[in-house]
């Protein structure tokens, strides 16, 4: 994977949560995934298939998609598959959003959303998965980019 | 009269009627024809619509189920990039040109090979082939009536050649690495990949918990020394493929390094390297396991390999010599590096460096000051190594002397000619020895003003994590004086 | 037209059709339906007949695109939005050249997607 293609990804998760709550969040140092998990609470998992082939996903604290859908619901009251559907449709949309970038032969598939601690979300073995810390509202989440 | 006319109109039924039934014939053999052939063959007119009686394969390939009196052009919207149809119109224009020559066109095809893309109805994009179009002006009463073409799916070819490519580029790196691995004994080749994987493990640590490694540009320190160790180690083994990389990252870290304020996305580029350099390493380790069995047999041993370390030594004190206008002896005669336990063998070497580094910038005097102290001009740095059942060690003795570091030493040379060992009880006299190991090793509590200050810094940067990595291996170390002769270090690892 | 017009949200995001109805619901509109994948929308939009319809692409069962191919067979006159993350030009020009009315882009601003359906209100009241 190339840097550019990195920071389309980077560009758009930024974009997303600016352009929704008028909060950047601060992009942290990225690192290269290893064997160790990297998983919050709520994970939205998009596939990538076309010419480009791997997956994204974003992972984040239940407080956190409380918080982001409040403000985009502009209520208190949030529960829980509120805040299952809020990660699927973050991942959809920056996903969505580097199509800009990559073209229309960037297929992207539905959300998949994982709820709980899973022990870890698989990626294709053999491709680098590149983890970007997130911070917003002092919240913390990771997106990882998997792509061939 | 009536006969005659009727006979006639009978004739020419009869004629009208043979001709049809050839024409017929005709176009039954050319839909035979157009139906079987696997191109895609079509006629254009003026306007540049596709003419009745096309092969049938031609629907497959643009995709489309009726082109009779489509425009050539719409038919290639949203399947190949708008500029390739502009072009596309331009050559198809000047191919109807008579005063243009046809064979110097055809140079110009834009579609002689172009990737097509293919959508759903919906219009999303399911799959890409590669096609090759070929034009021909059609010539009647010298002049150009239309253009046939022949449309021909190369994308098997393509993808054959594409193949064959990525392999030939594949098998030239791997057969120069593969060069540049059976020159290297297979101990240090095996020493080297561990160092670089410590260094990377280092920089992930330092990358995944920034504010445990001290904030961004800390971080950024510590990847810029790692990289820098791994150039080194590389072009010790002569490692050239990897040297190289590393360099390249090194520019890109300066790039950096440059920036008044470092974001957590200028990383992106480190990281993505750093990747490239891991898939690197994974090679390496393939291409290490395939030589494993005729290695011995096909490499030819560089003399300097037996005495890696001490050349290594020998080396920087050379240039650091030349650096600093300063003379030094170096005596490694009873330095045995055989004796180093395999896995002790990188921490020595990186001990001896920064050692080395540190005594000449900045404990060696100048032969001027030497002379003047009533010292002989050359001063002296010898190697040791000792051997018990438990411990393995080496000695690091010179005999130069240090500024600034002196006159706080004296204070416990005074008191006795004093052996300062870090694990002691602490009583006045360790306290003091430990004051100056600290000097060593802490960047922060360092007091001397002596040379380049990042130099220095990075120095003892570098004997922090030495001796990290040095407590990690169960090993201790030991600074003795002995009056104004030397001072020697002592480092002790045990064996197992 | 003194009535309301009727309106469909079709996303597969709960949240996203909250949003838009939370916003849509200051316009002379009444939501008939709501759908979560392009096969429900069709058949919700076969029972209700709604004269404006927010529509996603990326969406399971049937994506966004054919629903609007669908829909436009179905009842020409009807006005679409295609409020999608997809933000490619093409994908855009796609909808509209399948007879989409509007395009919003993910994510959207309040104001982006009141002024857009304000848009699409007026062309329908002017009988476009």
């Amino acid at each position: 994977m190339k840097e550019t293609d990195l920071h389309f990804f980077i560009d758009s998760t930024v974009n997303y949560f600016e352009e929704i709550t008028g909060y950047k969040p601060i992009t942290g140092i990225p690192y290269l995934k290893g064997a160790e998990p990297v998983v919050l609470e709520y994970t939205g998992i998009i596939g990538i298939s076309g010419k480009r082939k791997g997956s994204i996903y974003i992972t984040a604290s239940g407080e956190m998609l409380q918080t982001l859908a409040g403000i985009i619901l502009g209520t208190k009251e949030v529960g829980s598959p509120e805040i299952k559907d809020l990660i699927g449709e973050v991942a959809n949309t920056i996903s969505g959003n580097v199509r800009q970038a990559f073209g229309t032969d960037f297929m992207i598939s539905v959300p998949v959303v994982v709820e709980g601690k899973a022990k870890d979300i698989k990626t294709p073995d053999d491709i680098q998965s590149f983890v970007i810390p997130l911070t917003w509202q002092d919240h913390k989440s990771f997106l990882i980019v998997c792509l061939e | 009269m009536m006969n005659k006319m009727q006979e006639n109109i009978s004739k020419l039924t009869s004629d009208l009627q043979s001709i049809y039934e050839d024409l017929e014939q005709e176009r039954v053999r050319t839909n035979l024809i157009l139906g079987a052939i696997s191109e895609g063959v079509f006629m254009l007119d003026r306007k540049f619509c596709i003419q009745e009686g096309y092969s049938s394969n031609l629907k497959d390939l643009l995709n489309h189920p009726d082109l009779a009196g489509r425009e050539f052009f719409s038919l290639l919207e949203n399947r190949i990039p708008e500029d390739n149809i502009r072009s596309t119109q331009e050559y198809l224009e000047f191919l109807f040109r008579d005063d243009l020559d046809e064979e110097t066109l055809n140079e110009l095809n834009p579609l002689s090979k172009i990737e097509f893309h293919y959508e759903d109805q919906s219009g999303l994009w399911l799959s890409s082939r590669f096609l090759s179009f070929i034009f021909k002006r059609v010539i009647q009463d010298n002049k150009i009536v239309s253009i046939i073409c022949t449309v021909k799916d190369i994308s098997s070819e393509e993808d054959l050649t594409r193949k064959l490519e990525e392999s030939e580029r594949y098998n030239k790196k791997q057969i120069e690495w593969l060069v540049n691995i059976l020159h290297v004994k297979p101990i240090l080749l095996q020493e080297f990949v561990k160092v670089v994987e410590d260094e990377l493990k280092e920089i992930d640590d330092a990358l995944k918990n920034p504010i445990d490694f001290g904030g961004y540009n800390s971080v950024l320190n510590i990847i810029v020394r790692a990289v820098h160790r791994i150039k080194r180690n590389a072009a010790i083994l002569d490692l050239n493929f990897i040297k190289d990389q590393a360099v390249r990252f090194k520019d890109e870290l300066d790039q950096i390094q440059k920036k008044k304020e470092v974001s957590g996305s200028d990383f992106v580029p480190i990281v993505v390297r750093l990747g490239d350099i891991r898939m690197m390493m994974q090679e390496i380790h393939t291409l290490m396991s395939r030589v494993k069995h005729f290695k011995n047999s096909l490499r030819t041993t560089r003399k300097y390999e037996d005495g890696l370390i001490t050349s290594t030594i020998s080396e920087l004190i050379e240039e650091l010599c030349i650096e600093t206008k300063k003379k030094v002896n170096f005596k490694y005669e009873d330095f045995n590096s055989e004796e180093i336990p395999f896995q002790h063998q990188q921490i020595v070497k990186e001990f001896l460096i920064i050692l080395t580094k540190f005594t000449i910038l900045h404990s060696i005097e100048t032969p001027e000051q030497r002379r003047a102290a009533n010292h002989n001009p050359e001063a002296t740095i010898e190697l040791e190594t000792f051997n018990d059942d438990i411990n393995f060690g080496f000695k690091f003795r010179h005999d130069g002397r240090l500024i600034r570091i002196e006159r706080m030493l004296q204070k416990v040379i005074d008191a006795r000619d004093a052996a300062i060992d870090e694990e002691d009880p602490i009583d006045e006299k360790s306290q003091l020895g430990s004051e100056v190991l600290q000097l060593f090793f802490t960047p922060t509590s360092n007091p001397m003003h002596i040379g380049d200050v990042n130099d220095t810094d990075g120095i003892l940067q570098d004997m922090q994590m030495v001796k990290k990595k040095l407590t990690l291996h169960g090993g201790r170390s030991k600074i003795t004086f002995t009056s104004e002769e030397y001072c020697e270090y002592t480092i002790t690892l045990p064996k197992k | 037209m003194s009535g309301k017009f009727k309106l469909m949200i079709v996303d597969d995001s709960t949240i996203i059709r909250k949003v838009i109805e939370k916003n849509l619901a200051i316009f002379n509109v009444e939501l008939v339906a709501m759908a979560a994948d392009g096969k429900e929308a069709l058949e919700k939009f076969k029972e209700t007949s709604p004269q404006i319809v927010t529509l996603d692409i990326t969406m399971p069962e049937m994506d966004g695109l054919t629903v609007l191919e669908e829909m436009i067979n179905i009842d020409p006159k009807v006005k679409v939005m295609v409020v999608t993350a997809l933000s490619d030009k093409a994908t855009g020009l796609k909808a509209i050249k399948l007879g989409a009315k509007s395009f919003v882009g993910k994510p959207f601003t309040e104001e982006k997607l009141k002024e857009s359906f304000q848009n699409l209100l007026n062309q329908l009241k002017s009988g476009e």
